[in-house]
């Protein structure tokens, strides 16, 4: 039952801040989603958590243990890359049996979860096919059945549809979503791509030059945002500068100036004179002629 | 805006002569009749000075076969100096696998200040004049001077086989690091990563993924070694003592005007190793990958810290006692020479000096024009080949072709052109080594060339010329300066190949004395001159070929490796 | 005069038929989007434009001038690749002004309209920098720019916001419309996403195996999509496989394994095998039996994705068949997965097709 902890971790590469004191918990079981700009450093977070990179300072702990000591190839962690890299010179069926072939799994164990995968991932009659003759969604799910064919439990996912045509992506994401809920997985998914996290993740996680910014349910993120940045990064919204007017402490409102209208809003704990943005995401606005 | 958007034709006013010379040759290039000429004078070239000569040479040797006479004891003599030539060509070529790849390993993944050292250094064996290579060896292992003075022994090893397999571990050495460098550095590392998130020890991992997938660089790497040991003939006449490979007995040979055997023996070795080279390059491809059987214990041992330090101290061992040593040990007479006041007598030019330096010259006049050729004719045809302009299967040909003059060793070679030129009749001396030099070297810049050219992504090409940029702009602008590197590495690899080159030369000569040549007749004795002479002979020649080195290292330190697009 | 005309154009690349006898016309300051799965022929559309690739068949015309033999220097139309081709060993300014030194201006002038070409793109800043010290966005502005002072009339751009962060695309789209709109010229912008292609494009071309499947306003398309592969490509729909059994007037009733739809009859025939399409958004969810819907169907929500402005319903029906509704603006959903809920939708929202040769599953093929 992997669940996941990170303490306080932080990765420099000379004079670059990648991870700045990140600490996140991850329950068993749970598919979380880590969202950000190019570079806020989710991938080196995940490069961390899965050995290929080691953190400057702080702790990752898989199951209450400390990894740091661990090599790559002990973790257990399924990982799947944005660049797929499946073997080339391998078919689909060994590029499969890989991770059983490095444990001297015996032979006929080795068919039959071979077997079993290409069957999760509906490609029975491409076992002999080599990875440069399918789709760039077929090579991810073969991908990703390779990793779990191991038996790994805590998967990583580094941007894995972000080779795709939108659409594929759209559709793939279900299907990985459901096989990780099938098969019991931990998931931490990293993506640039906010409407696949908030379509599949339990938690997402937002991060911006390499901190955490916020952490939430999909729907509590979008809709009660703790940052402006989180407000503007998670689906698109219209921010609207004004300053404080009168606050109802009684009340717990507040009225608010905004280009020349006088709003009230359930907000409390400001200071008259304070200036503020306000968001309104597009759906809740309504147009009459 | 819209003067700032309009493409109206404008009018040039033209600066300089070489403005207008550069607009003209613009000009020039948007007709796709200047383009098609220019491409069909690189390849006319190629075909009539490279490829024609050769194979006509070889069929008019075939032709001359049944003329010639040969005894039983010289056709014994030559069966086995061939075989030999080959036992020691693919003996050499595997451990050179074995050693160099290690050493490559190490410079790319093991950043810092000892892998840039240690780059520097493998490419050292590589610059000194096999000549040179062959000479250091020889004192290193065979005379009292060398490392025989520490077992207090007159030689460790004598002038033969022995002798000739650590000359051409040496020198076929370098080819193997620079192309499996190459190699691993353009290798995508994630491949070995993920196979390590699937449980796979770093052993494993390199072992059934990494050397798998590079397999076509470790074959192109072994053929090269192989081809360079098979044509090498200057060296390993200096080290060979009585012993004959087939190089050796083909000078052998020739020394003692057996002309018969000559062309024989050099058809011979010419056919053999087509055919060894088309077998290994139809076969090696095809090997099925065995399923994988893995041993995680063992092999995670082989893994751990101290197995990767053994390995490490191991390969540089082996190549500092193997490789590099030999090579420098060249320094130690040809610095005491200087010591010794010989180097002013040779400055001055007195004695065998006079012929040395007019053969110094000979040889760095024949290396520029050759040089220069070489560039002018070989990019049209690496632009073609690069760019798949020919239609995929005359590529593929021309491909092949192209390795021709590197597969066939160049004294068997050297004896097919002095057939071919010889009909000719009345061409001098001179050209004809020149010519000979021209088709050795081909391969060299336009490999290079090419694999430059192919990294060039077709995509800023397109996007020049829909922005308006004729043919020689876009080759000027865009071409060129992303591949200055390659072009610059391509010359100086022609030059010093033409600088080193004996096998060909020694065919096709009768009068004139390239330097490495008279070096050889220097060391072996056939001309006398004293140790010390020797050594500041070949001393001045290893000079002037370091300069080369350091050139080449001052270029690349100025274009950090830079990934297009 | 419309910038590009095709007449039946066909272009193979050994046995592959990359395109297959297109035909259309681009109108002047028109900004056309090209929506197709990856290998449906874009690229190579884009590069029979521009010059790059020259047809096998079929006529190309630009400015009403037969141009099939006309070199890519000399068609006014600049191309713009997928990973933008910034020319490495130039600065951002020297990029620029490439185009304009191409076709002969004095250094001074090609850099003074380069100069004013960053300014359009906000990207004056750095213009001494190299190319791989931008961010993708900028590069991205920087092929446009360099596109636009080339003077080029027409501006073909290969997938240009693929390489670049879904949020910023978002933002980037728009910008990059403007910008083309504000300088009058006409472009061309190939995708694979349908997003994109709706919210920017005049006119939206969609092409599948070098064929084109539909052309139009993009809400001309979305209505009344050409075929069952444009309706899912374009906006996506829950689809059920029927037979007419019936036809009243205008409306037609299609028994669709158990379940009776209304459709509008559109001359269908009898027993005829038709293939239904109804948009998410078309389709209502409640606990109560809505006013006024001609479909009205019992069904058992099966899963609830949240996309944020949205909330997408998978819901099982009675036969066994799924159907999608997606309902925007609610900041809590009244519906949890498990409830019995009354699915309806109006009998003109239903879009009718015949059934396709090679079986539904092949023509939903989108990769």
């Amino acid at each position: 039952m992997p669940n996941l902890d990170i303490f306080s971790v932080s990765k420099t590469y000379g004079n670059i801040h990648a991870l700045s004191d990140v600490s996140l918990h991850v329950e068993d079981k749970e598919y979380v989603c880590v969202i950000g700009p190019s570079g806020c450093g989710k991938s080196t977070l995940i490069r961390c958590i899965s050995g290929i990179e080691q953190p400057s300072s702080g702790e990752i702990c898989i199951d209450g243990k400390s990894v740091e000591k661990t090599l790559i190839e002990d973790r257990q962690i399924g990982y799947v890359f944005q660049d797929i890299a499946l073997f080339p010179h391998l078919t689909v069926r060994d590029n499969l049996a890989y991770g059983l072939a490095v444990r001297q799994t015996p032979a006929n164990e080795m068919r039959t979860v071979t077997n079993e995968m290409l069957g999760l991932i509906n490609m029975r009659d491409r076992a002999r096919s080599y990875p440069i003759e399918l789709s760039g969604g077929a090579q991810q799910k073969v991908a990703v059945g390779r990793a779990v064919a191991t038996g790994a439990r805590l998967f990583l996912l580094d941007e894995p549809l972000g080779a795709l045509d939108a659409i594929v992506r759209a559709e793939l994401r279900y299907e990985l979503r459901k096989l990780a809920s099938d098969l019991g997985l931990t998931v931490i998914h990293v993506t640039h791509d906010q409407e696949e996290a908030l379509s599949i993740a339990d938690r997402v996680v937002i991060m911006k030059n390499g901190r955490i910014i916020e952490v939430g349910k999909p729907a509590e993120i979008y809709h009660h945002p703790k940052t402006l940045f989180t407000a503007n990064f998670v689906g698109e919204t219209n921010l609207l500068e004004g300053r404080i007017s009168r606050t109802e402490s009684a009340l717990s409102t507040s009225t608010i100036d905004i280009a020349g209208h006088r709003v009230n809003l359930p907000i409390h704990r400001k200071k008259v004179g304070q200036r503020v943005v306000i968001s309104i995401r597009p759906e809740s606005v309504m147009l009459s002629p | 805006m819209e003067q700032v958007l309009s493409g109206a034709k404008p009018h040039v006013n033209p600066t300089s002569t070489l403005t207008r010379l550069l607009l003209c040759l613009e000009r020039a290039s948007a007709k796709p009749t200047t383009i098609k000429s220019v491409y069909a004078v690189g390849v006319s070239f190629f075909l009539l000075i490279v490829i024609i000569p050769s194979i006509a040479g070889i069929v008019a040797q075939m032709f001359s076969l049944p003329s010639l006479v040969l005894n039983a004891v010289t056709l014994n003599g030559m069966e086995r100096a061939v075989s030999w030539s080959f036992i020691i060509g693919l003996t050499v070529s595997s451990l050179d696998i074995v050693a160099g790849v290690p050493l490559a390993w190490l410079i790319v993944r093991r950043r810092g200040h000892w892998a840039t050292i240690l780059d520097s250094l493998a490419d050292i064996p590589f610059i000194v004049p096999t000549v040179a290579l062959g000479f250091s060896i020889l004192q290193f292992w065979s005379s009292p001077d060398g490392i025989a003075q520490l077992f207090g022994s007159k030689s460790i090893v004598p002038p033969g086989v022995v002798l000739i397999m650590l000359l051409h571990f040496a020198f076929s050495y370098p080819v193997i690091v620079r192309v499996m460098v190459g190699e691993f550095l353009n290798y995508r590392e994630t491949y070995e990563v993920a196979a390590r998130t699937l449980g796979a020890s770093s052993f494993t991992a390199v072992r059934t993924v990494t050397l798998p997938i590079l397999r076509p660089g470790l074959l192109a790497a072994f053929l090269l070694a192989l081809a360079r040991s098979l044509s090498e003939t200057g060296a390993t006449i200096v080290v060979a003592g009585s012993f004959e490979n087939g190089t050796v007995f083909i000078s052998n040979a020739r020394n003692l005007g057996l002309t018969s055997a000559v062309v024989v023996a050099s058809l011979i070795l010419i056919l053999s190793s087509l055919v060894v080279f088309s077998a290994i390059k139809l076969v090696a491809p095809r090997i099925r990958v065995a399923p994988l059987r893995v041993w995680p214990n063992f092999e995670r041992k082989l893994s751990r810290s101290p197995t990767v330090a053994i390995r490490n101290i191991t390969s540089v061992t082996i190549f500092l006692v193997f490789v590099l040593l030999p090579c420098l040990f060249i320094a130690l007479p040809a610095i005491m020479a200087v010591a010794s006041g010989t180097a002013s007598e040779a400055i001055l030019g007195a004695g065998p000096w006079k012929a040395f330096w007019s053969s110094m010259l000979l040889s760095y006049t024949i290396a520029v024009l050759v040089t220069i050729v070489n560039i002018v004719s070989g990019l049209p045809l690496a632009i073609l080949v690069a760019r798949n302009r020919f239609g995929t299967r005359i590529t593929k040909l021309v491909d092949a072709l192209v390795d021709l003059p590197i597969i066939v060793p160049s004294l068997a070679l050297g004896v097919s052109l002095s057939f071919f030129w010889g009909r000719i009749g009345s061409l001098p001396e001179f050209w004809v080594i020149v010519l000979a030099h021209t088709t050795i070297t081909y391969s060299y810049f336009v490999r290079t060339m090419t694999a430059s050219i192919q990294e060039v992504q077709p995509e800023l090409e397109d996007a020049a010329k829909t922005l308006g940029a004729l043919p020689f702009r876009i080759f000027r602008k865009i071409t060129l300066p992303l591949t200055k590197y390659a072009l610059l590495s391509g010359a100086i690899l022609v030059f010093t190949r033409s600088v080193d080159e004996t096998g060909a030369t020694s065919a096709v000569s009768k009068t004139l004395k390239t330097a490495p040549i008279l070096l050889v007749n220097w060391i072996k004795g056939t001309v006398s001159v004293t140790p010390t002479e020797r050594a500041l002979g070949v001393g001045f020649l290893v000079a002037t070929s370091f300069l080369a080195l350091v050139v080449l290292r001052l270029i690349a330190i100025r274009q950090p490796s830079r990934k297009v697009g | 005069m419309p910038p590009v005309r095709f007449v039946n154009v066909t272009k193979r690349f050994g046995k592959v038929l990359a395109v297959d006898r297109i035909s259309l016309e681009v109108s002047d300051g028109e900004y056309l989007c090209v929506l197709g799965p990856t290998g449906s022929g874009k690229t190579t559309l884009l590069k029979l434009m521009a010059g790059l690739l020259l047809p096998e068949e079929g006529s190309i015309y630009i400015d009403e001038k037969p141009a099939n033999h006309i070199g890519a220097q000399d068609r006014n139309a600049v191309y713009v690749p997928q990973r933008y081709a910034l020319f490495p060993h130039l600065t951002v300014l020297q990029n620029v002004a490439f185009g304009p030194l191409a076709r002969g201006k004095p250094v001074s002038d090609a850099l003074e309209i380069a100069s004013k070409t960053l300014e359009l793109v906000r990207l004056s800043s750095r213009a001494q920098a190299l190319p791989n010290e931008l961010s993708g966005g900028m590069q991205q502005r920087v092929a446009l720019a360099r596109g636009l002072a080339s003077g080029a009339r027409l501006l073909l751009l290969d997938e240009p916001l693929s390489a670049i962060d879904a949020r910023l695309r978002l933002d980037l789209r728009h910008k990059i419309r403007d910008i083309v709109r504000q300088s009058g010229l006409t472009a061309i912008h190939v995708t694979h996403d349908q997003d994109e292609a709706m919210s920017v494009g005049d006119e939206i071309l969609i092409l599948k195996n070098g064929r084109i499947q539909d052309s139009g306003p993009p809400r001309r398309v979305y209505r009344k999509p050409a075929s069952i592969f444009v309706t899912n490509l374009f906006g996506g729909a829950s689809f059920f496989e029927g037979i007419v059994d019936n036809t009243v007037g205008e409306t037609a009733l299609v028994s669709a394994r158990g379940l009776v739809i209304q459709a509008p009859s559109r001359m269908l025939t009898l027993t005829s095998p038709v293939v239904l399409a109804v948009r998410k958004e078309r389709v209502r969810l409640s606990f109560n039996q809505p006013p006024e819907m001609d479909n009205v169907f019992k069904g058992e929500i099966r899963n609830i994705r949240f996309l944020g402005s949205s909330n997408e319903y998978v819901i099982r029906l009675s036969n066994g068949d799924s159907i999608a509704s997606r309902n925007f603006a609610e900041s809590e959903s009244e519906f949890k997965v498990g409830d019995e809920v009354l699915v309806s939708f109006r009998e003109g929202d239903v879009m009718v097709f015949e059934y396709p040769p090679q079986g539904l599953s092949k023509e939903l093929e989108i990769a």
